[in-house]
């Protein structure tokens, strides 16, 4: 006689559910022992041992770790601006996310006030310039400088060639897994006036952005002066290129790259802040070297960005004014120190 | 096998007998419809404006994830409400005993109509899915990279959604498995969302908890390790899309859905085999 589970069973099978309501009942369910409660007991101390141990807790760490992607380092640290991060984005961190999944700064310094202009060009290593125009003190900083350095991700690069519309760019199989550092030297910024007070590096900071500059604000210019950056470029790969797909990024048109991209190469364009929003541009000359004047469209942050290269030097002027200020301001530029 | 294959056509011909995937796809149909408008109005909206065609391309990358994230939650949506009477249904119904005679066994009866249910969802995605680029492509010539990797992902997500109604049929009656399984759904929506918004708040604590989320539920981060391998390189690198991985489903969370998949599936053949219909 087989036990009774099995003729129950049996019995369901062969008269497929003609067996006795009763006689199912009283079989199936009555005498059936509940096998998943021994593997509830041991899931339960199971569970309870990888929670209250410490070797369980790190076991725990461990899996939840490997359940995601390894977090690409941010390449952004710092990002100098007109008056806050919000403002700005660096041409550098565009082109970083493009070349590598992953970047790592391998130096980033603080920044330094400087009391007198003097002490900026000691701090900074080069001489700084201040425009005549502006008989009000300024505010110095010596932005520190910054290195980063990435590996090359050439399917990446490749993918994104194609996407700028030029998928026959010649990359050479060598770039993949190279080496990139990119080097920022020190910067001056000098402020003027009543400049609205940085965005808070908070998450509502972020989302909000700067605050609506107010008329108190139509006195502020921030001028700041960059020296280009230095880079470790493995052969092959197109800086240049990589630039104006960069700055196309940041919102400036086709034309407006261009323009641009005449006045300034990628070794500057990498080391200025650039407006986020655009809404014109008008080419100038500032003491004989020709610059772009850039009427921004933001309803927050600042009216006019003026940028120039005098020598190695990139320069630009930011304010929140009328833009018909920049250049008598910028015309009025006065070295204040031999370079050290 | 010969059993399984009989249910699972079985199954199959009711689904057309229903008329569920011809509804679906013309619920996909009008979807993609609207996805086409809004797309061309986009193109001629971008042609009136000096823009760069590389940060339009990116723009325009990013509604093809928007709309395939439609296509998605459409094609989970429609796993859920098509499967959760097939068991819970047909036990309360009575028909069961009609279904579960000799020689196929409960197991086989469950295992046929899964099966069946795989292939009509694998109909469904693969025509919306491919549906849904044909008509990017067609206006605005943007693909997205490594579409099979998506599509098997997407798929992969239906059928644990599919193994979630079909275990909890096994226990509870029709809606109460509607309302489970979607309550689930919705666990593991909430948790990918989090995960994203962790990307703002640099919260580890909101990372942990859409891990939890997606452990409960691993089908959202699915969609998200999809989303991964389809957006373009720099919508990824510089977080253009609303997809874009602030934390990112590895190898092992897609291994851990299948373990789940398997446990889940054991699970409902255990209890179905063994409870009183």
């Amino acid at each position: 006689m087989p036990p009774a589970r099995s003729v129950c069973r049996s019995g369901w099978r062969e008269v497929g559910g003609s067996i006795a309501p009763e006689f199912g009942v009283a079989m199936a369910s009555g005498n059936r022992p509940k096998r998943w409660q021994p593997l509830a007991i041991v899931v339960t101390v199971i569970v309870l041992g990888l929670a209250l141990t410490a070797p369980g807790r790190d076991l725990w760490q461990r899996f939840f770790s490997s359940l995601r992607i390894e977090k690409p380092k941010p390449v952004s640290v710092t990002i100098p601006g007109f008056s806050g991060n919000a403002s700005t984005r660096r041409l550098q961190d565009a082109i970083g996310g493009m070349l590598a999944d992953t970047t790592n700064v391998t130096l980033d310094e603080k920044d330094q006030p400087a009391a007198t202009p003097e002490e900026a060009s000691q701090l900074a290593g080069f001489a700084v310039q201040l425009p005549g125009k502006r008989t009000d003190a300024a505010t110095l900083i010596v932005t520190g400088a910054r290195t980063v350095a990435m590996t090359v991700n050439l399917a990446q690069l490749q993918t994104i060639y194609r996407e700028a519309g030029n998928p026959s760019a010649s990359l050479p199989p060598s770039l993949n897994d190279a080496k990139v550092a990119i080097r920022t030297a020190k910067a001056v910024q000098a402020k003027y006036g009543h400049c609205p007070v940085p965005v808070a590096n908070t998450l509502q900071g972020q989302i909000q952005g700067p605050p609506p500059p107010s008329t108190d604000n139509g006195d502020c210019v921030v001028l700041t002066e960059t020296p280009p950056v230095t880079a470790d470029i493995p052969p092959g790969l197109d800086m240049q290129q990589l630039a104006a797909i960069g700055l196309e990024l940041a919102g400036m048109s086709p034309n407006q790259r261009q323009a641009f991209q005449a006045i300034f190469n990628w070794q500057s364009a990498m080391a200025m802040p650039l407006p986020r929003f655009m809404r014109s541009y008008d080419s100038v000359t500032v003491n004989g070297a020709p610059g772009m004047l850039l009427n921004t469209a933001g309803r927050r942050g600042p009216t006019y960005e003026l940028i120039w290269k005098q020598g190695a030097i990139a320069y630009s002027l930011v304010g929140y004014g009328s833009a018909a200020d920049a250049l008598p301001i910028a015309s009025s530029m006065t070295e204040t120190r031999k370079q050290p | 096998m010969k059993n399984i294959a009989t249910i699972a056509l079985v199954t199959l011909r009711e689904a057309a007998r229903r008329k569920i995937l011809w509804t679906a796809l013309l619920a996909g149909a009008l979807l993609l419809g609207i996805f086409a408008i809004a797309l061309r109005l986009q193109v001629v909206e971008f042609q009136s404006r000096a823009m760069s065609p590389f940060v339009r391309y990116q723009v325009e990358a990013g509604m093809l994830m928007i709309g395939l994230y439609t296509c998605d939650l459409l094609a989970v949506v429609l796993t859920i409400l098509t499967s959760i009477d097939t068991l819970a249904g047909e036990i309360s119904s009575g028909t069961i005993q009609a279904i579960a005679t000799k020689p196929i066994s409960r197991s086989q009866l469950l295992m046929g109509k899964f099966i069946g249910f795989v292939g009509m969802i694998v109909v469904y995605v693969v025509i919306t899915f491919n549906a849904t680029i044909a008509v990017a492509y067609s206006v605005t010539g943007v693909l997205p990279e490594h579409p099979l990797h998506g599509l098997l992902l997407i798929i992969f997500e239906c059928i644990i959604a599919l193994s979630l109604t079909f275990m909890f049929g096994t226990w509870f009656s029709t809606l109460t498995n509607g309302v489970i399984v979607l309550g689930l759904q919705a666990v593991a929506f909430m948790g990918g969302w989090l995960e994203q918004v962790s990307g703002f708040s640099q919260s580890g604590h909101i990372v942990t908890l859409g891990i939890v989320s997606s452990l409960i539920n691993p089908s959202e981060s699915l969609w998200r390790r999809a989303a991964y391998e389809m957006q373009t390189p720099l919508a990824g690198s510089l977080s253009f899309s609303p997809f874009a991985n602030v934390s990112i489903p590895s190898s092992t969370a897609v291994i851990y859905a299948g373990v789940y998949l398997c446990v889940v599936l054991g699970i409902a053949i255990y209890h179905f085999d063994a409870r009183d219909l």
